[in-house]
């Protein structure tokens, strides 16, 4: 059943990363790659590879889950690792005809897919642990500073959560939709791309329609429940900082000026 | 104790799409004490929706007044202050599926106390105690569409509760639910409305809901055409028919009967056991003769 | 002539953490020309049973049998027949409205017939009979927009679409949902006409799914009960709503006129007897009544 399928990858937990306070834990993601991205080097590295792993530890998922998440970008991890080992110019580490492979190639290479391994785990992490409600709270909190650059934050995020409920339902309704025309003899599965496109129309027609009149019931629920838009709106679940954010806030900046004396050393 | 809703000669119409505009409401006077359950009868199109949406100001009279509790919904309008009104007027919808609004229970039944901006720890206290109002506190961590349609107009009606509303207005919750989810529903408002005092307006076609309250009003072409109880409202079993709605059971049974020559007596007949009473003086008379 | 299910099962997202079993072992036959009812609590295996019947579902074991042909088929030549049984079964889904996509209703009915692959001509014959079936005249509704039609109306054209597939069986998910009492009746009355034939019309098997057990007593031949995917009772609805027992395990309520005539009868004041409508219970009254 295409009901089953849930949004996002999050895994429920009560690890340490888990009892993170959302924000905190998008703000460190993005020092952890800004510091990815600057200190570009094997010791640096190093330190970075360590701390994912032990990350990845104490997220409380199991590594099997965490790895699956490599699996969409594989291609292009592999790709880019091809691109470098055969562009690259230097000392011919093997030969093969027109192929040549050097030692800087294969250096830059598995440098370059250990960054991407690192940015995608990283990321990961992040969703695994946090729940995509969350996700919208702390992205709301964090973009509100932009508002009075006119950035919508308040129904950037209001619009997340409606995602989040709908897309469970849309994909239900548009399974028995399908069904539905199934049994009017509409056939998905063959014919040229063209006849199966068209063969969408009787499905996403009435989908549109069905949306719109969901989206315009819940228009008059959510006004009817004294919605006015953000101004004056308090949350039941505030997010509150503890002290196990300040400890990981610590530790994650000790840890860039580590890096940063490291790179000055060099 | 005044009233609580006053409506007086209230008009509608709508907008529509060749721009001629189609009466939806001809001048409906109504006034629903507090505490009262009222049910509001009739068939699809008779304006029964459209009367329930001018409650909490969702519509405004295009004559006519609406006032809650003296406030007249058009001036509040015109002040921006409709969530007054609708703070103490919650409402339940019919498709239970577009009116929960977040991913989780308990943070769809904050909804409406965070828009009032109440405060955090007052918000939790709220969602327990609706939820436990409702019987929901098990699902509080659920995702809505893994509830049953019975339970989402539970959770919306918790939703309502958690506004502290005064008013409970259902605009037809039980017409896409099964008879289990139909009796929950049903079960849970009159609980609400006989322990808290809740004042409840019941939008319906099922004349046993109807029979529920204490007062039926039945709608009919955006008119009120009958206003009493319900032995009042269903004793009038011909016009109700007529009107594309039911007759209870017995009542059918007993007219059914008469028109067969039976000798029923004259009293309206509406239950099981004045039918019951009915048939037995017929035989009782049988044995005299 | 029949629709054969032989101990169905089926299992959803199997292997899965997700895994449910939705349906055990269902056996029965349905025979052509009949009216069946399928009652059961939200959750009990209904849809799924449809589903089967109709072939847009597989069983995860068992099998389904339309007039001799099985619908697991390996063969080209048995897929091939498979198919062509499939086409004598029409579904018309819960809320079936919301299927409607075309820009006028005749279009919409026209839709099904046109993904048979028949004859321009055929199409608007069966366009035309089909509408006039659901009593809705076809030059005053044809050329509108389905959009533009009341809840009730919008509910007949699209059981218009799958009756102009001139299916033998139809198979109707709770088609009163959601409407008003007239609404109700309407959709009913229409299918009681089409089970009933005449006309020069052959009679149509019914499969209705119901939460409305007076109806299913007013209507159907045959009942059949389910309970958590698997089938707990059969047989005529008079005799099948005597098992009290079986149907509040069902998580069922006997009809309302069979209570009240239950309540008369313990008085005294009614006969016993089957009753499967208002006019019968009237007779049933007089009858308990001339006794006396």
């Amino acid at each position: 059943m295409l009901s089953d399928i849930t949004i996002g990858q999050y895994y429920p937990g009560n690890s340490l990363l888990h009892r993170l306070d959302p924000r905190v834990k998008i703000l460190l993601l993005l020092l952890l790659m800004a510091e990815i991205f600057i200190f570009a080097s094997w010791t640096a590295y190093g330190f970075i590879i360590a701390l994912t792993c032990a990350l990845m530890c104490c997220s409380g998922v199991p590594l099997k889950v965490l790895l699956r998440s490599l699996r969409p970008l594989l291609w292009i991890i592999v790709l880019t690792f091809i691109i470098h080992l055969l562009g690259t110019p230097g000392e011919t580490a093997y030969q093969l005809g027109v192929i040549n492979i050097t030692w800087e190639g294969l250096s830059r290479g598995t440098f370059i897919c250990l960054r991407l391994m690192l940015l995608i785990l990283l990321s990961s992490l992040l969703t695994f642990t946090t729940s995509p409600v969350k996700l919208t709270d702390a992205m709301e909190a964090l973009l509100s500073p932009f508002r009075r650059f006119g950035l919508p934050a308040h129904e950037l995020a209001m619009m997340m959560t409606i995602a989040l409920r709908f897309v469970p339902t849309l994909i239900e309704e548009t399974d028995r939709i399908m069904k539905a025309q199934q049994s009017r003899g509409v056939d998905f599965t063959t014919g040229s791309i063209f006849t199966r496109l068209k063969a969408m129309v009787p499905i996403l027609v009435p989908l549109f329609l069905s949306a719109f009149r969901r989206a315009d019931e819940l228009a008059l629920a959510m006004e009817a429940r004294c919605y006015r838009g953000g101004v004056g709106r308090t949350q039941m679940k505030a997010l509150a900082v503890t002290r196990l954010d300040y400890i990981a806030v610590f530790l994650m900046i000790a840890m860039a000026a580590g890096l940063s004396v490291l790179a000055w050393l060099d | 104790m005044g009233s609580f809703i006053e409506i007086e000669a209230l008009e509608h119409s709508y907008q529509a799409a060749d721009g001629a505009g189609r009466k939806a409401l001809g001048g409906v006077s109504l006034s629903i004490g507090r505490g009262e359950f009222v049910a509001v009868l009739g068939a699809n199109g008779s304006g029964k929706s459209t009367l329930a949406r001018h409650l909490n100001g969702l519509l405004l009279p295009s004559s006519g007044h609406v006032r809650v509790e003296g406030m007249d919904t058009r001036e509040l309008a015109e002040r921006g202050e409709l969530w007054q009104v609708r703070s103490k007027v919650g409402m339940v919808f019919q498709n239970p599926d577009n009116q929960l609004i977040a991913a989780m229970v308990e943070d769809d039944v904050a909804f409406g106390p965070e828009n009032l901006g109440v405060e955090p720890l007052e918000i939790r206290r709220r969602v327990k105690e609706s939820l436990e109002a409702v019987g929901m506190t098990r699902f509080r961590k659920r995702a809505p569409h893994l509830l049953s349609g019975g339970q989402k107009q539970r959770v919306a009606i918790a939703g309502a509760l958690a506004m502290e509303t005064d008013c409970l207005v259902l605009d037809e919750p039980t017409a896409m639910l099964d008879p289990q989810g139909r009796k929950e529903v049903l079960e849970v408002v009159k609980r609400l409305h006989r322990e808290r005092g809740l004042t409840v307006i019941l939008i319906t076609h099922f004349m046993e809901e109807a029979m529920e309250a204490q007062r039926v009003v039945v709608m009919d072409k955006g008119c009120s055409v009958m206003e009493g109880t319900p032995r009042e409202v269903f004793a009038r079993g011909e016009e109700l028919k007529a009107l594309g709605l039911e007759v209870p059971l017995a009542g059918e049974l007993a007219a059914r009967l008469r028109q067969a020559g039976v000798p029923l007596p004259k009293e309206a007949i509406l239950t099981v056991e004045e039918l019951l009473q009915g048939l037995q003086a017929l035989r009782g008379k049988a044995h005299v003769h | 002539m029949s629709i054969e299910l032989k101990n169905v099962s089926y299992t959803y997202m199997p292997d899965t953490p997700m895994e449910r079993q939705a349906l055990m072992g269902v056996t029965m036959t349905l025979e052509r020309g009949r009216f069946y009812a399928i009652a059961g609590h939200t959750g009990s295996g209904k849809s799924t049973l449809i589903q089967q019947i109709c072939g847009l579902l597989t069983p995860t074991s068992g099998e389904v049998v339309v007039e001799g042909v099985p619908l697991k088929a390996k063969s080209k030549e048995g897929k091939k027949q498979a198919a062509l049984a499939k086409r004598k079964i029409g579904l018309v889904f819960q809320y079936p409205e919301q299927q409607l996509f075309e820009e006028t209703v005749a279009a919409d009915v026209a839709f099904g017939p046109r993904n048979q692959g028949l004859t321009e001509e055929e199409i608007a014959r069966r366009v035309q009979k089909a509408l006039a079936l659901v009593d809705l005249d076809y030059e005053a509704y044809g050329g509108k927009s389905p959009f533009q039609l009341s809840g009730g109306q919008k509910r007949r054209a699209a059981i218009a679409g799958v009756l102009a597939m001139e299916p033998e069986y139809l198979i109707l998910d709770e088609p009163t949902a959601g409407l008003d009492p007239k609404g109700r009746e309407a959709i009913l009355e229409l299918i009681n006409t089409l089970q009933k034939g005449g006309k020069g019309k052959e009679p149509m098997t019914i499969i209705m799914v119901s939460h409305a057990m007076d109806d299913i007593l007013r209507l159907a031949d045959e009942m059949f009960v389910m309970q958590e995917g698997r089938l707990t009772a059969s047989g005529a609805p008079a005799e099948v709503f005597e098992r009290w027992d079986v149907l509040s395990e069902a998580g069922l309520e006997p009809p309302k006129l069979l209570l009240l005539m239950e309540r008369l009868r313990e008085a005294g004041l009614a006969e016993r007897g089957p009753v499967r409508n208002l006019k019968e219970a009237v007779q049933a009254v007089k009858r308990g009544l001339g006794k006396c």
